[in-house]
């Protein structure tokens, strides 16, 4: 036997219990991204002080896609767009459509939202409430909400189809240029000595490297509303800028941002483009850390559970609250009141319940909780009381139907516990057993999930 | 008379105007810079853990210099470095030798340190906290000597390089420090609020040349350079924040101030990827101030210096000492002995110390620099005395000790107490330190033509 014969068997003997274990019996990852820039000038969501349509585009708005398949072939898919949310209406036509082409059902997909405050407008709930759009924006938003939720399902298959070996790692950095924007006075910021919280520093990152050791997607998230920009040019405000900055450092990779549970967070000081940016690569230097440093690697295990929970309104208003409401405000409250109170002349009768979405996702060893709505801060600081400080917390996700106040939120009041329900078009406020509602059916799915509690 | 030649008659009478104030030149400034990396593996400062010299470079250690001269040619010169701190022997030898050279006086000059803690020691600096040998002590010395020699070359440098300038100011924000006495570190990832006081500035003076080139960029953050603590030469994160600006700004050189950063820390810390982190977070903050308006500075330049005499608390006694170091090891066992030899020989220990304080004003930008590891609360005042736009420059012309607030003081640890042992100081500060340094801080200023709001 010649010594390269030896070696070639060595190599052999070395390479093939490697890829029975991380290619055969390992993770694959597929990845697919495509632009969303509206082609026409139309209605920005996220302000209801905007007065005009677009006027130009900053950078492009982008859906990105990671589908995950584990060992036993089990599958994910997470899809992060550049939209102010995946609301109720299409989101459950798109999780009903992506499921019945790949086999997957609601616990396997996540749809998340950046929340950027400069993309379009999707057709929701509180559509005529907000926005003054004329009949002719109010098409166009009708015409890209169905191209919008046609291309979701499309980049679903595109990244089912690209599925690889890979190997998952995972890990939270921190970064702090979001603020508690309900706890501290933003005229005054640059004279206040301390910031007030609850706060959740967190920028949780996942690194999906392939087999031939490229990186070949960086999943990351913050819980900051994207709302530094607020004027007529396209752009996903701060995610955006991050996501440009991962991708430049990292040629041929896919920056994929998620939102976390940002209801009340804002990145402050804000308004202006280099202050967007200015966070786009703070957020990006602090992923940069965390990919450089030791990540926790994820075995290839996935498994995914969801629950739409009932979480209560409180108390209805009545016909006569809602004629005391038309005459006392102006504004979105105004055009609330008409509405509801033409719903209850027109017979309806206001739902007390609404589906809630919870999910949880166990990627390994690394616990994945996802929620719907402008989930606000103390729900991700509970959750990792409970499930451990290096849990990642999605919101944002699979519906949008308002804030998600605490009870401390709700009861103290204000835009994210009460008005906030108006401007979604929303009858009422919540009940004041959200939060306990909310928390238990998280523990409950995190631990269908197999995410044990410590 | 047609409107466009009013309109030149206006824009004629407004230049003229300008010229008759400023004479035919606004500002000049010249810039220069030199590596101090030492070329030896010469013993770290900062850390009294570390138990071996040097082992290598992450990257170059480098003074910069800008010189500054106003319309009626009034003078400055700052220098910044990635050094620990300017002991008062070397930042005196190096004023005497510039003001002889070029005849600026101690108001005219500041000379900061980034405190960066992977610096070399610098001769008669903290001595009692490192296990040096002789032999290291004659490397410090030689290179103590040289640096200060660079220090010299380099405003001779920058008075060479002047060239017509506008100068414009403003501040940013940016929040990796964190109040290192009030919340425990090892606890930061679980906390939902993080206690002040913090100032979360980051102040930028940017120096255009006529030919619209971007000449320098000065700026500065209060936050110790305590991210690294190991062999290896670095500025720390602001040596990676200057890397990060010059290589987005090709031909400009970055100027990295320290500001009050003496309880202020980089938190989480210890890995070279935290320290590029806030170095990029840093140079992001400054690129958004560069981007938007700043404040054109009028090119007027006054300048104002005192050294306050700051006091001591009651001074230790032979028998105080005596205890101390029966009752201690390590640096305060050396501190003991050293302080102790002196009280047994008579020595008088000194009942105060000269603080440097001083105070320049750019157009009406104001500008106070202190000397000391000033803690974040002088800052705050300082912005509440003199209004929020203020820069505040510490670690300059002297680093003597550690200068608590009077609360920093009264709840002791380490920066209101036994960091005086560290520096080889007598005691403790008396309470009097925060009302003398303020009250210094305003008469130099208003010496300076800095009013009050």
């Amino acid at each position: 036997m010649r010594p390269t014969s030896f070696m070639i068997v060595l190599v052999g003997l070395l390479i093939f219990p490697a890829l029975s274990v991380s290619a055969q019996k390992g993770w694959k990852a597929g990845v697919a991204r495509t632009a969303i820039t509206p082609k026409e000038h139309m209605w920005m969501a996220g302000f209801a002080a905007r007065n005009k349509p677009s006027e130009g585009t900053l950078h492009e708005l982008w859906l990105k896609a990671l589908a995950l398949e584990d060992q036993n072939g089990y599958r994910s898919i997470l899809i992060t767009g550049d939209v102010i949310g995946f609301f109720k209406n299409i989101s459950d036509e798109i999780r009903d459509e992506i499921g019945k082409k790949h086999g997957l059902n609601r616990a396997q997909i996540i749809l998340n939202s950046s929340h950027t405050h400069s993309g379009p407008v999707l057709d929701n709930a509180s559509l005529d409430i907000i926005y003054p759009m004329a009949p002719e924006q109010r098409e166009q938003v009708m015409a890209y909400t169905a191209y919008f939720r046609n291309e979701v399902i499309a980049i679903a298959g595109k990244a089912l189809e690209n599925l690889e070996p890979v190997s998952l790692e995972a890990m939270n950095g921190v970064t702090r240029f979001q603020v508690n924007r309900r706890n501290n006075d933003v005229s005054t910021l640059t004279r206040v000595p301390e910031i007030k919280g609850p706060q959740d520093y967190a920028v949780p990152v996942i690194r999906v490297t392939s087999a031939h050791n490229t990186l070949k997607a960086i999943v990351f998230g913050y819980a900051c509303h994207p709302t530094v920009l607020s004027g007529y040019q396209w752009s996903g405000d701060y995610p955006g800028f991050a996501q440009i900055a991962l991708e430049n450092n990292h040629p041929g990779t896919i920056a994929m941002f998620f939102q976390g549970a940002g209801g009340d967070q804002n990145a402050l000081p804000r308004n202006t483009v280099p202050l967007a940016r200015q966070y786009g690569n703070e957020l990006a230097a602090a992923v940069e850390r965390v990919l450089e440093e030791e990540m926790r690697p994820l075995s290839p295990v996935l498994s995914a559970a969801y629950h739409e929970v009932d979480i209560a309104f409180s108390k209805a208003p009545d016909k006569a609250d809602l004629q005391k409401a038309v005459s006392a405000n102006t504004g979105y409250m105004r055009v609330w009141a008409e509405q509801m109170l033409k719903k209850l002349e027109q017979g309806v009768t206001f739902p007390t319940v609404y589906p809630y979405p919870v999910q949880a996702w166990k990627i390994g060893e690394q616990p994945l909780l996802a929620l719907g709505g402008e989930l606000t801060i103390e729900y991700s600081i509970k959750l990792k009381k409970i499930f451990g400080t290096e849990t990642f917390i999605m919101g944002y996700s699979n519906d949008v139907m308002s804030y998600i106040p605490t009870l401390t939120i709700l009861q103290e009041g204000g835009y994210e516990g009460n008005t906030a329900q108006m401007a979604f078009g929303l009858h009422t406020t919540w009940a004041p057993s959200i939060e306990s509602t909310i928390i238990n059916t998280a523990i409950k799915t995190g631990q269908e999930a197999g995410i044990t509690l410590p | 008379m047609k409107i466009t030649s009013v309109c030149k008659l206006f824009l004629v009478f407004f230049i003229s105007a300008n010229t008759l104030l400023y004479g035919q030149n606004g500002w000049k400034a010249g810039v220069a810079r030199t590596v101090i990396t030492p070329k030896e593996n010469i013993w770290m400062a900062g850390y009294a853990s570390r138990t071996k010299p040097a082992e290598g470079a992450m990257h170059d250690l480098w003074a910069k210099a800008v010189v500054l001269q106003d319309a009626k040619g009034n003078q400055s010169l700052l220098v910044t470095s990635d050094i620990l701190g300017f002991p008062k022997d070397v930042s005196d030898y190096i004023r005497e030798q510039i003001r002889k050279k070029h005849g600026l006086s101690k108001a005219q000059i500041i000379l900061n340190s980034s405190h960066t803690h992977s610096g070399p020691v610098l001769n008669q600096a903290l001595e009692d906290i490192y296990p040096i040998t002789p032999e290291q002590q004659k490397k410090i010395d030689a290179y103590t000597k040289g640096m200060a020699e660079d220090v010299i070359r380099l405003a001779d440098a920058a008075i060479r390089n002047l060239e017509p300038v506008t100068l414009q100011a403003a501040n940013g924000v940016t929040r990796f420090q964190v109040n290192r006495r009030n919340n425990p570190a090892n606890m930061l990832t679980r906390l939902p609020e993080l206690k002040g006081p913090n100032d979360y500035a980051v102040p930028v003076i940017k120096v255009t040349n006529a030919k619209g080139e971007l000449k320098a960029i000065i700026f500065g953050y209060a936050c110790h350079p305590t991210v690294l603590d190991g062999y290896q030469w670095s500025g720390d994160y602001p040596g990676f924040a200057q890397l990060a600006l010059e290589k987005n700004h090709p031909g400009a050189t970055a100027l990295f101030f320290q500001g009050a950063a003496g309880d202020q820390n980089p938190l989480p810390r210890h890995t070279v990827p935290l320290a590029k982190q806030y170095g990029m977070e840093l140079a992001a903050a400054v690129d958004r101030v560069l981007e938007e308006d700043m404040k054109t500075l009028l090119p007027e330049l006054a300048t104002s210096y005192a050294e306050a005499d700051l006091k001591f608390a009651k001074l230790p006694t032979e028998a105080d000492l005596k205890k101390t170091y029966d009752s201690s090891s390590g640096y305060i066992k050396k501190w003991a002995e050293r302080i102790g030899q002196k009280v047994k020989n008579k020595e008088a220990l000194p009942s105060s110390y000269p603080f440097p304080v001083q105070a320049w004003r750019l157009g009406d930008q104001a500008l106070i620099n202190l000397g000391g590891e000033v803690t974040i609360e002088y800052s705050i005042k300082l912005k509440k005395i003199f209004g929020v736009d203020t820069f505040v420059m510490a670690y300059s012309n002297d680093v003597m000790g550690y200068i608590p607030s009077l609360t920093v003081l009264r709840e002791g640890g380490y920066e209101g107490e036994t960091s005086q042992m560290v520096y080889g100081l007598p005691t403790v500060w008396e309470p009097s330190v925060e009302s003398v340094i303020l009250e210094t801080a305003i008469k130099v200023g208003q010496e300076a033509g800095i009013p009050l709001p």
